[in-house]
């Protein structure tokens, strides 16, 4: 298995995390997003186009239908064919009247004009544009001249020209021109209707500010002109989209930063180009792809930040662990942990501390039992003499009583051996019940001769208790205090009692005598506090027993004056483990 | 010999350097209760080998501390095979080397007569199995012929094949049971009552049997003397040999080669 940090991991999951929401958004506006915008401004330049067509149209309808009225007028007819002088007669003043009758007050979005063939007659709504001026624009390849505009177009119907980009003398731009010629009854040309439109008949167009620009084009005379931009017309040259489109009459074309939406105007021959221009939204989605990036960037960069931070905070607490552990295992227990902030590593941290405090104070206790052990062990090095003279000593003593006879020096000579090596050459600490009664019989078999028939002893121990192991010397010291200190200073008979018995896997032990007793008051009810006192001996078995079973041992004393004393003591029952066959003697 | 059939029970040397306590073990101990007959007592290590290799007592009795040599370099020299100690000492590398000598038990001074009559007691019933095995053997023998001691040499039990292979080995060195047992793993007392179980005859009586079973062997070589033979058959000394070698066959090596050598 393969081992890596653990920022390594957090920082890949932190950056999976951050890539999916990012990828998709990324994907879905590169695959779906340009089609999908590039479809819905396409319909929505359409419709623009559309309507401002049919809005174009009419009004050009309305303004040729003007043109028509003005043209068939039988004044009109007449007052054209009369000489200069008819300009300033009560006929050309009805002309007046008729003109801006049929013009109907839209004098502010187009004017109207009427020349006679040989320009000597002219009226205007306005003042008459000098390009029209028959007497000196008569050249047809005079650009916007009157003859330029009507070349190649059928001669009884309205000729809507876009070629007459001229400015009238109050500024305004002329977006279209429609003539019509005038005829007499016999059929001849007498002059001209003139109708210029401006382009504030137009301001409906591009209400939406959707285009760009909107063009109209003349694709038989390969001239358009802005219907947007002032002074913007002229041939294909000046529109160079447009030199792509030849021969199209409606539609819709992508170009290169544009869309093209054309539509023909009804009743012409005329063709509404508008223009949307898509470098917005590209520049847009350029922008989305800067800020996906920055994005991008920006989260790889807290990624980075975040797993460092979490890996610091998760490792600085395990490290701490590790550094004290490591103190631990070279013996240092005054080792803690200061709490983590955070909560498990804090639990861990409060565990291990706990436990190399129990460590501490299992130490503690092991040395202190060897102390004990060490000392006591120093008391009864101190006490012995040379055992092996002694041991031959009351050997000899035991000789001499039993050839003259003394039976009671040999039992206490005996006795007092046996004792002695219980004491003096047992180096275990802890020994059978069997073994601790026999040292309390021959105790007490001395104590015996010693006081004679006072001195009742009744021993009971169950048969399945002899071998329950306890630590040594826990009975005979009791049943000796018994005896000092109860017995002896009495008058009287002497009863002593030791019992033992099993409960379940408890072992309990009681020493009970009848003896003077003493003040409950002198011995307090816990015999741990006894430590530094007097009572060597009781603190003695009492301590031993505690460091053996540590709170599954107890220990009472019980006393009346007068009446007696009563040790108690229980501890669980262990019984000797059979591996004692070692010490037989086999041939 | 000739002191047994007399009186039919067992012989006791006591080695004992106190005169009071040698004095009373002698006055105090019921010896004709148990079936033992006190054929002597010494004051020091030395009188008292010299008195065990002359009277060859069937049991010693005897303190540790002695002066001279000490009680139990005593019975290293001497052919004993069954020993009782009375000591102030309880050090347990005296207790392990009187294992090792073939010690039947271990007491404690002050000495309590009565568990020294008990000790005694257990000890000449054991003697008295002992001798009812060799019995056993002797009789076998005059059927056979093949060997002195007919042994039995494969009991379909491994781990007694085992030790019987292990003393086919190393019976010239001066092994016993504690180095089959550790040889084979098993605790002394597990492998002694297996043997016995099996064989009907104790550890360290077979390895005697099959020790004597060599020496005759070799003294079908009239070259060889018997001191020479008893050492390459593991034997202490060529006394323990003779002892050993008149229990199984009723007579002494010397006897015994003079005999068959004749025929």
């Amino acid at each position: 298995m393969r081992r890596r940090s653990l920022f390594f991991k957090l920082l890949t999951s932190f950056l999976i995390i951050l890539m999916i929401p990012v990828c998709l958004v990324f994907l879905f506006n590169f695959v779906f997003g340009n089609k999908n915008l590039l479809r819905s401004l396409k319909a929505q330049g359409k419709l623009a186009v559309d309507q401002d067509a049919a809005a174009l149209s009419s009004v050009l309808d309305e303004y040729r239908h003007k043109a028509y009225q003005l043209s068939t007028d039988p004044l009109t007819i007449q007052l054209l064919g009369k000489g200069e002088d008819a300009m300033d007669s009560e006929e050309s003043r009805q002309l007046y009247t008729l003109m801006f009758s049929t013009m109907k007050g839209d004098t502010y979005l187009a004017n109207a004009n009427i020349v006679s063939s040989s320009g000597k007659i002219r009226f205007s709504t306005h003042d008459f544009p000098s390009i029209y001026d028959l007497r000196y624009h008569t050249n047809e390849t005079e650009p916007g001249s009157l003859f330029s505009l009507l070349e190649g177009t059928s001669l009884t119907a309205s000729t809507i020209s876009i070629r007459g980009r001229t400015s009238t003398g109050n500024n305004e731009t002329i977006i279209a021109t429609i003539i019509r010629q005038v005829y007499d009854a016999k059929g001849n040309v007498v002059g001209y209707v003139i109708i210029e439109l401006f382009s504030g008949a137009a301001d409906f167009l591009n209400q939406d500010y959707v285009l760009s620009d909107e063009i109209l084009v003349n694709p038989t005379k390969y001239y358009a002109s802005s219907l947007l931009h002032a002074n913007v017309a002229g041939s294909y040259e000046k529109f160079p989209e447009l030199s792509d489109i030849p021969n199209l009459n409606s539609g819709v074309i992508s170009r290169s930063h544009k869309i093209l939406c054309v539509t023909p105007l009804s009743n012409t021959d005329l063709l509404l180009v508008g223009s949307l221009s898509t470098t917005p939204y590209e520049a847009s989605m350029r922008q989305l792809i800067l800020i996906i990036l920055i994005t991008l960037a920006a989260g790889v960069a807290l990624s980075v930040l975040c797993a460092s931070l979490f890996s610091r905070s998760i490792a600085r607490p395990v490290k701490e662990l590790v550094v004290s552990m490591k103190k631990v295992e070279q013996g240092n227990l005054s080792t803690q942990v200061p709490d983590a902030n955070i909560e498990e590593f804090a639990q861990l941290d409060h565990s291990f501390n706990t436990m190399v405090s129990q460590i501490t104070s299992l130490m503690e206790l092991t040395r202190e039992e060897e102390a004990k052990l060490a000392e006591a062990e120093r008391h009864a090095l101190e006490s012995q003499m040379n055992p092996h003279f002694l041991f031959n000593t009351l050997n000899t003593i035991k000789a001499l009583a039993k050839i003259h006879h003394e039976d009671q020096i040999y039992t206490i000579t005996l006795k007092l051996g046996k004792l002695l090596r219980s004491t003096v050459d047992n180096h275990e600490s802890e020994c059978s019940i069997k073994e601790s009664m026999e040292l309390v019989d021959s105790y007490l078999t001395i104590q015996k001769i010693r006081f004679g028939e006072k001195l009742h002893v009744a021993l009971e121990t169950e048969p399945e208790c002899l071998d329950a192991m306890t630590p040594k010397l826990i009975i005979q010291p009791m049943v000796e205090n018994a005896i000092g200190h109860g017995l002896e200073p009495k008058a009287g008979d002497w009863n002593l009692l030791v019992r033992i018995w099993a409960q379940g896997e408890i072992l309990h032990i009681i020493i009970k005598d009848d003896g003077i007793g003493f003040d409950r008051a002198t011995l307090p009810s816990d015999l741990g506090k006894l430590e530094g006192s007097g009572h060597v001996g009781i603190y003695n078995v009492y301590r031993r027993l505690k460091l053996r079973f540590k709170d599954e041992a107890t220990m009472t004393i019980e006393s009346d004056t007068g009446k007696g004393t009563v040790t108690t003591m229980t501890m669980p029952l262990i019984h000797k483990t059979v591996d004692s066959e070692e010490g037989e003697f086999l041939v | 010999m000739g002191k047994r059939e007399l009186a039919m029970s067992y012989t006791v040397v006591l080695v004992e350097d106190e005169k009071i306590v040698r004095d009373e073990l002698a006055s105090s101990i019921g010896w004709d209760r148990l079936d033992l007959k006190l054929v002597g007592t010494a004051g020091d290590g030395l009188e008292g080998e010299a008195l065990i290799k002359k009277l060859e007592p069937d049991i010693v009795i005897t303190d540790i501390r002695l002066p001279g040599i000490d009680g139990l370099q005593m019975l290293a020299r001497c052919p004993i095979n069954h020993a009782v100690i009375l000591s102030g000492h309880t050090d347990f590398s005296y207790m392990k080397q009187a294992i090792r000598l073939g010690v039947f038990d271990y007491l404690l001074k002050p000495v309590d007569d009565e568990e020294l009559e008990n000790t005694l007691s257990s000890l000449v019933g054991k003697i008295k199995e002992e001798d009812n095995d060799y019995e056993r053997l002797r009789k076998t023998r005059s059927v056979t012929g093949e060997e002195l001691i007919p042994l039995p040499r494969s009991v379909n039990n491994h781990v007694v094949d085992n030790a019987i292979s292990f003393i086919a080995t190393n019976f010239g060195k001066p092994v016993g049971l504690q180095e089959a047992a550790t040889f084979l793993g098993l605790s002394e007392s597990h492998l002694s009552r297996l043997f016995k179980e099996v064989t009907g005859l104790n550890f360290l009586q077979y390895l005697n049997a099959w020790r004597i079973n060599k020496s005759v062997e070799m003294m079908k070589d009239p070259k060889r003397n018997i001191g020479e033979i008893a050492t390459s058959c593991g034997f202490p000394t060529p006394g323990y040999f003779a002892k050993i070698f008149k229990r199984f066959s009723g007579v002494t090596p010397t006897q015994f080669r003079d005999e068959h050598s004749t025929v």
